[in-house]
């Protein structure tokens, strides 16, 4: 079975897209699935976060043709190819679906960078889901829109979505933020909500909660997933 | 206005200046790779245009282009196919094969080749071919022979004429957008070759300086008229699309600066960055209520 592309994008830096990347990947793996979590950021976050050290060649290497990929386990069914510095200096990487093409996956998830439009041009071209996180913020929201705008650039065209991350319904404007998102891009706005067990999950070093308020919610953001066929055609 | 309202304007606004981004990236993204696509191809390599429909080269055209691409160097690089045939920009080699010819009398015999020789008048083509540079006088790269060229990688010319065509076009339409200042450099480069500005026709001998620049850049004379006559302008806001556009630069650079650094780690030119990224997306947020209003 062809694996299914997932960019978790945003621009803007602090908006959850690790936070998201990780969850997503931690809830397939527990599900069955097989999961390559693929660490576009240079600050290699989601390295960091899964608790290996971001060496920089791995990702970095496998892109400028010098290196096979070699995943690290990190949980059962979940492996990572580390991100770090030397994803800065890429001149002219390899298609993403070429570069791990033969790596063993049901679902790719590509964590991408804040503030690096070529980073994540390599993760749109590979794409056939795009998330785009942000916060009921407009410094956020500008980050999200322009690389939204890019990615329904691409042919084929991905499906997009907005996840508005760390909602607080208490707060009258993240309530409002959905509906007023979901017509202003022209997209579906899933939102997942403040969950303050996840941050101290991740915190400590760990992967998501299996349960909780934000893995209810990314129930719904893996079910808008699932109406998403795999691309034809390419590895 | 309540303080919800303004915020979910705000947002609104974030939007804007999120689209005003996009484009700019676009608009660096499609500059970044025709440069990378840019290389230096040896004269001779270069091989004719592909195709029955070749156009001759106008002499005049080719003399006055000579002229410039001595005193600036060629600004814009030609177009050549997989093969290395010619797309576009058959006046610009024909002017680099004859400012390389050096001599004199094999750059007039070149010329005579060339559509129109016979009706330039020979007493001042002969002066115009004695006043272009030696061959250590050339600019680089055609002292050594090379020019730079666009290899379009991707196309047969000979076997896909319709796609050549479409590319000779594209290549024609698309040149570099340049800014006032880089225009200015060049023209001034220019009037130190000898170039004068000033309206009307140039007196017999003089070398009129708008039309050359016109030429050098690929665009039309009303262009380099207003690049020529529009200084930097201050920074001055007219209207939404400009707060948009200077928002966009603004949260670029706020994007740089502070990453996922909280405030209180930043340095105060990472503070200073985000205040004026505030400040400018309050502006916006205005405007676009103002906009708004005005539409209702």
């Amino acid at each position: 079975m062809k694996p299914r592309w997932l960019a978790i994008v945003g621009r803007k830096g602090g908006t959850g897209k690790t936070t998201l990347a990780l969850c997503l990947a931690a809830r397939y793996a527990r599900g069955g699935r097989r999961v390559l979590l693929a660490d576009l950021d240079p600050q290699g976050s989601a390295t960091l976060a899964a608790g290996a050290a971001p060496s920089g060649a791995d990702l970095a290497a496998v892109l400028n043709g010098t290196a096979a990929p070699q995943p690290a386990a990190v949980a059962e069914r979940l492996d990572l190819l580390a991100g770090g510095p030397e994803l800065e200096t890429l001149t002219a990487p390899r298609p993403l679906r070429d570069a791990l093409a033969g790596v063993p996956a049901d679902v790719v998830l590509v964590d991408c960078p804040p503030g690096h439009a070529h980073l994540d041009r390599l993760a749109l071209a590979a794409a056939d889901v795009v998330l785009a996180c942000c916060e009921p913020h407009r410094l956020a929201i500008a980050g999200a829109a322009r690389v939204l705008d890019e990615a329904r650039a691409h042919r084929p065209a991905p499906r997009c979505a907005v996840v508005l991350g760390r909602v607080d319904e208490r707060r009258g404007l993240d309530r409002a933020a959905p509906d007023l998102l979901a017509g202003a891009f022209g997209l579906p706005v899933l939102t997942v909500r403040q969950d303050a067990a996840l941050a101290a999950a991740l915190n400590a070093g760990g992967l998501p909660p299996e349960h909780g308020r934000a893995a209810a919610d990314l129930d719904a953001v893996a079910r808008w997933i699932e109406g998403t066929e795999p691309r034809k055609g390419t590895p | 206005m309540n303080r919800q309202d303004k915020a979910r304007a705000g947002m609104l606004a974030g939007l804007e200046a999120g689209h005003a981004q996009a484009k700019i990236d676009r608009r660096l993204a499609a500059e970044a790779d025709r440069g990378r696509a840019v290389g230096l191809l040896d004269l001779e390599a270069i091989r004719p245009r592909a195709g029955t429909d070749t156009r001759p080269a106008r002499a005049a055209h080719v003399l006055t282009l000579a002229e410039s691409v001595a005193a600036v160097g060629l600004v814009q690089a030609l177009a050549v196919d997989k093969a290395g045939r010619l797309v576009a920009g058959l006046h610009r080699l024909e002017a680099c094969r004859l400012l390389y010819l050096v001599k004199p009398e094999a750059r007039a015999a070149h010329l005579a080749t060339l559509d129109g020789a016979d009706r330039m008048d020979p007493e001042e083509t002969r002066a115009r071919l004695r006043a272009l540079p030696v061959s250590a006088d050339l600019p680089e790269p055609l002292r050594a022979g090379k020019v730079p060229c666009r290899v379009l990688a991707d196309l047969d010319a000979e076997t896909d004429p319709d796609a050549a065509l479409a590319a000779e076009a594209a290549e024609n339409t698309a040149r570099k957008a340049y800014t006032s200042a880089e225009v200015s450099a060049l023209a001034d480069r220019l009037r130190r070759a000898g170039y004068r500005d000033g309206g009307g026709r140039p007196r017999k001998g003089e070398r009129a300086l708008r039309p050359a620049l016109a030429l050098v850049l690929g665009v039309d004379v009303s262009t380099v008229r207003r690049n020529l006559n529009t200084p930097e302008k201050p920074a001055h806001v007219s209207g939404f699309s400009e707060a948009a556009a200077r928002l966009a630069r603004a949260l670029a650079a706020f994007d740089r600066a502070a990453g996922d650094v909280a405030l209180a780690d930043m340095t105060p030119a990472q503070r200073r960055a985000v205040k004026d990224a505030a400040a400018l997306a309050d502006l916006l947020a205005r405007l676009h209520l103002n906009a708004e209003g005005k539409e209702a």
